[in-house]
């Protein structure tokens, strides 16, 4: 480009991430830091309480996992009653959250919402509780007993559900990627419900692919190695979920959907 | 800034308006970096829009749930500052927002004095413009979306932001009005090396279009590579391609992504209304692009109006009635009946403690205490929304009724600080009149509810903005396009016109009109009305089918209307039946409330 000029300095960033030495340091503007060690530890410095759930819940805790060597999965775990196993719900997170309350209303329990901690080295892949509160957006087009309508936090949008998680990981069992249709928004899509498709062959690799969020921070450079950690969930049952988009009143729809999902489960996994 | 040496910042910012050729720009992008390897379209996302919780959790493992939308704002420049630091350019990045040098809404939402540029400079090399023609936009817009060409049309006006949601994405993602969007990324504006490119230049010549943008931002290609890629995302192996594949871009809403991507397709699809409303909407930037309107200035004069007044109409919650009346309307349980009321007609009661109407189709109102007023809503009426109307017209009649006020069933307008009252059983021509008389200047101080306050100096009307109910054939004599009106549900045959605002401050009231057909009259005649007929009249436009009497108390009613009667001139206007001879009312309306009200007529006062 011969001699034009470079661009100009950006401004200090707002959050910042220092992966140059140990401990792991993130800043927060200057509300608050956190330091993240190797094996996992943590600590958090904050001007108030309210920096402090940000750092720690919002950041150190997915943080901890990643330095432990687990990939972050970008979807929601959940787990059955009387079972060790888990269902990774992937897709809009309107979605996954609706689902996810839903099985939680018959008995499942929250393993980690939104983002969840892997270990992909064993012969299964295993799911960690990712820690913090139960989160989903507001606005939700469902209704259900278990959402407390308080916010994260003043000025956040998120909305906490009060239902106590699981502790424990559990092996990976299953994975559906939920998606909507245009049903009772007037749209022009597909009748309803085509229920819960398996998905195999080489449409398995972009739901596959869509799942691995941390790929700079677990410093893969190679896309192969991408590649063979995707490997470890081609190895369980994947489905497609149609659901409805973000319609109130389909509660009959949503329900005969979860009935299909549920069947599909039994069946495949259980 | 159009054709300057690029920097060496990596990001070209690949901008558009949404449904007009983004995605088959990134298709060709995407042909010519793979050749003739396998192509999918799922890969098209690596230009993805810089919001979304991918970025923050992949780069930084910050979960941005947690943070409030001026936060957000500040991650969302970070991430893409950030990666643009390990990116060699230049690459392009999709964006259907607007251009802008700070986040939409950044001091409202309580950010700081130093915004954080959401298209950082340090980050950008350039942009390719993209432009299509609005009317093709607004039909391709409704497929994508589901939505109706309506309500596509009234998107592209619509010049504010998609609210942020951190929990769903990261800060606002404005697209603002078409033309807004399309004067945001005027290449001449813009503060780095820029190329437009209009959809319709790219579909006739797209080699020759695309080859200097490309080669301007930095991209190393020749001709015969570029006709290559171009044939290879031709619209029938998209659609080919979608067929097979699938495509994650495509909108729940709609049946596939890659539609048919026609030039001039809106003559087909576009209805003679809705294309009046984009091109009244959008002449201007539309004529500096280049596309040819199909409306003169006049008709688009009409429709503007009508579209300003339908903006208006839809942005106005219909629980929220204007604050100074001091009535909060809220939706709720309301009972079929009223303990201990008494019943003044079929659908109306009244009790000591509050006033009970029952609409037609199921919806009740509940007024008490001359300030609260609770409403259930049939669910079959709900989404016709025509219950809206009647309920701010009954909770205002009903609350200031219980307040002691006398509420004439007029529309009432004001010039040079002086009202008048057009009264009139329903079908007389009320709202007509009132709207008519905007285009002799005078201002529409409310229609079908007057508020008047009565003190020793005299009468005045409580102005309050409100809706007009219009038929067609109304609308057309008052200069709107009722097409683009919003109208009542099927069957009513009227829209909606919603003036500006009156204000909160009361106006003397100068006369009151009274409209009546006649079967026998060849045309407009003009009679002072006296004494006993005066008060007898004006008992009929107050009575509100009985509520008034109900809740004032009889005597205190008479009273109210007595002094009225005394206070106020009353002038009937006659008109033939089955004409509508807007013009020679409007004549005798201005003519009487003038400086010399009586003029040619006599005004014995009332006895």
């Amino acid at each position: 480009m011969g001699d034009v000029p470079g661009p100009p300095a950006p401004a200090p960033p707002f959050a910042a991430l220092d992966r140059s030495g140990e401990p792991w340091v993130g800043t927060l503007g200057t509300r608050g830091s956190l330091r993240v060690w190797a094996d996992g530890t943590w600590e958090v410095d904050a001007a108030d309480a309210e920096t402090h759930e940000v750092l720690a819940h919002g950041w150190a805790v997915l943080l901890s996992h990643v330095r432990r060597g687990r990939r972050i999965l970008s979807g929601t775990a959940m787990v059955p009653p009387d079972d060790a196993r888990a269902l990774l719900l992937s897709g809009g997170l309107d979605q996954q959250a609706e689902v996810s309350l839903l099985l939680a209303a018959r008995g499942w329990r929250l393993l980690a919402d939104t983002t969840t901690p892997a270990d992909l080295t064993g012969p299964e892949p295993v799911v960690h509780p990712r820690g913090g509160p139960w989160l989903v957006p507001r606005h939700l087009a469902l209704h259900s007993a278990l959402l407390t309508d308080a916010r994260v936090r003043p000025g956040a949008t998120a909305q906490l559900v009060g239902a106590e998680p699981v502790r424990e990981p559990v092996v990976l069992a299953a994975h559906v990627r939920v998606a909507d249709t245009a049903l009772g928004s007037g749209g022009a899509g597909a009748e309803f419900p085509h229920g819960v498709v398996p998905v195999t062959g080489a449409r398995r690799m972009a739901p596959q692919f869509a799942l691995l969020h941390d790929v700079v921070l677990a410093g893969i450079e190679d896309p192969l190695r991408v590649m063979a950690d995707d490997m470890a969930t081609s190895r369980i049952p994947l489905a497609e979920l149609t659901w409805p988009g973000p319609v109130a009143g389909m509660d009959e729809v949503r329900a005969r959907a979860l009935a299909g999902l549920l069947d599909w489960w039994r069946e495949t996994v259980g | 800034m159009t054709g300057d040496p690029v920097g060496r910042a990596p990001f070209v910012w690949l901008a558009s308006y949404p449904k007009s050729g983004n995605t088959w720009f990134r298709a060709i992008l995407s042909a010519l970096t793979r050749g003739e390897q396998l192509f999918t379209l799922d890969e098209l996302s690596s230009g993805g829009q810089p919001f979304g919780l991918s970025p923050a959790l992949s780069l930084l493992g910050l979960d941005p749930r947690w943070l409030t939308r001026t936060e957000a704002e500040r991650l969302r420049t970070d991430l893409i500052v950030l990666q643009a630091a390990g990116t060699e350019g230049p690459v392009f990045r999709k964006t259907h927002e607007r251009y802008r040098t700070s986040p939409a809404r950044w001091t409202i939402e309580g950010g700081d004095s130093d915004p954080p540029p959401p298209f950082p400079a340090s980050a950008t090399r350039g942009a390719v413009v993209i432009v299509r023609d609005p009317r093709d936009v607004a039909v391709s817009l409704a497929h994508h979306f589901g939505m109706s060409l309506e309500a596509a049309v009234d998107r592209m006006a619509i010049d504010d932001s998609q609210r942020a949601d951190p929990g769903r994405r990261l800060g606002e993602q404005p697209w603002g009005s078409w033309s807004g969007h399309t004067r945001s990324w005027d290449p001449a504006a813009l503060p780095f090396p820029a190329f437009r490119i209009r959809y319709e230049d790219l579909h006739v010549d797209p080699v020759g279009v695309l080859l200097p943008a490309l080669t301007g931002v930095g991209i190393d290609v020749d001709e015969p590579g570029l006709a290559a890629a171009v044939d290879r995302v031709r619209m029938d192996r998209l659609q080919q391609d979608e067929q097979q594949r699938g495509f994650r871009e495509r909108h729940a809403q709609s049946e596939r992504f890659f539609r048919r991507g026609r030039v001039g397709g809106w003559r087909d699809e576009l209805p003679p209304h809705l294309v009046r409303a984009v091109e009244a909407d959008h002449h201007e930037v539309m004529t500096e692009l280049g596309y040819d309107l199909t409306t003169d200035a006049g008709v688009r004069s009409t429709t503007a109006r009508s579209r300003t007044s339908a903006r208006r109409h839809r942005s106005r919650p219909w629980h929220r009635l204007p604050e100074h009346l001091g009535v909060e309307v809220s939706e709720g349980e309301v009972p079929e009946h009223l303990d201990g009321s008494t019943e003044v007609t079929s659908w109306l009661e009244v009790a000591p403690d509050g006033a009970l109407v029952r609409l037609v189709g199921g919806t009740r109102v509940l007024v008490r205490d001359g300030c609260r007023a609770t409403v259930h809503i049939d669910p079959e009426e709900r989404s016709s929304g025509d219950w809206a109307w009647p309920v701010q017209g009954w909770a205002v009649s009903l609350a200031m009724l219980q307040r002691g006020h006398l509420v004439l069933h007029a529309a009432s307008v004001e010039c040079d600080g002086r009202a008048v009252a057009i009264a009139g059983v329903a079908g007389a021509g009320k709202s007509t009149t009132a709207v008519g008389m905007l285009g002799r200047g005078w201002r529409l101080l409310v229609d079908d509810v007057t508020i008047l306050d009565t003190a020793e100096d005299g009468v005045s009307v409580l102005p309050y903005l409100r809706g007009v109910n219009l038929t067609a054939d109304a609308a057309a004599g008052l200069g709107l396009d009722f097409a683009n009106l919003p109208h009542l549900s099927a069957g009513r045959g009227k829209a909606v016109f919603l003036g500006e605002d009156p204000g909160v401050t009361p106006v003397p009231l100068e006369a009151i009109v009274v409209l009546r057909g006649r079967r026998t009259a060849d045309d407009v005649q003009v009679r002072i009305v006296t004494g006993a007929e005066r008060l007898t009249l004006l008992r009929r436009q107050a009575d509100r089918d009985g509520a008034a009497p109900a809740i004032l108390g009889d005597a205190t009613f008479f009273t109210r209307v007595a002094a009225l009667a005394s206070a106020v001139p009353v002038v009937e206007v006659s008109r033939p039946v089955g004409q509508w001879s807007l013009d020679s009312v409007l004549d005798a309306v201005v003519a009487f409330s003038h400086d010399d009200p009586a003029e040619g007529l006599d005004d014995p006062g009332t006895d």
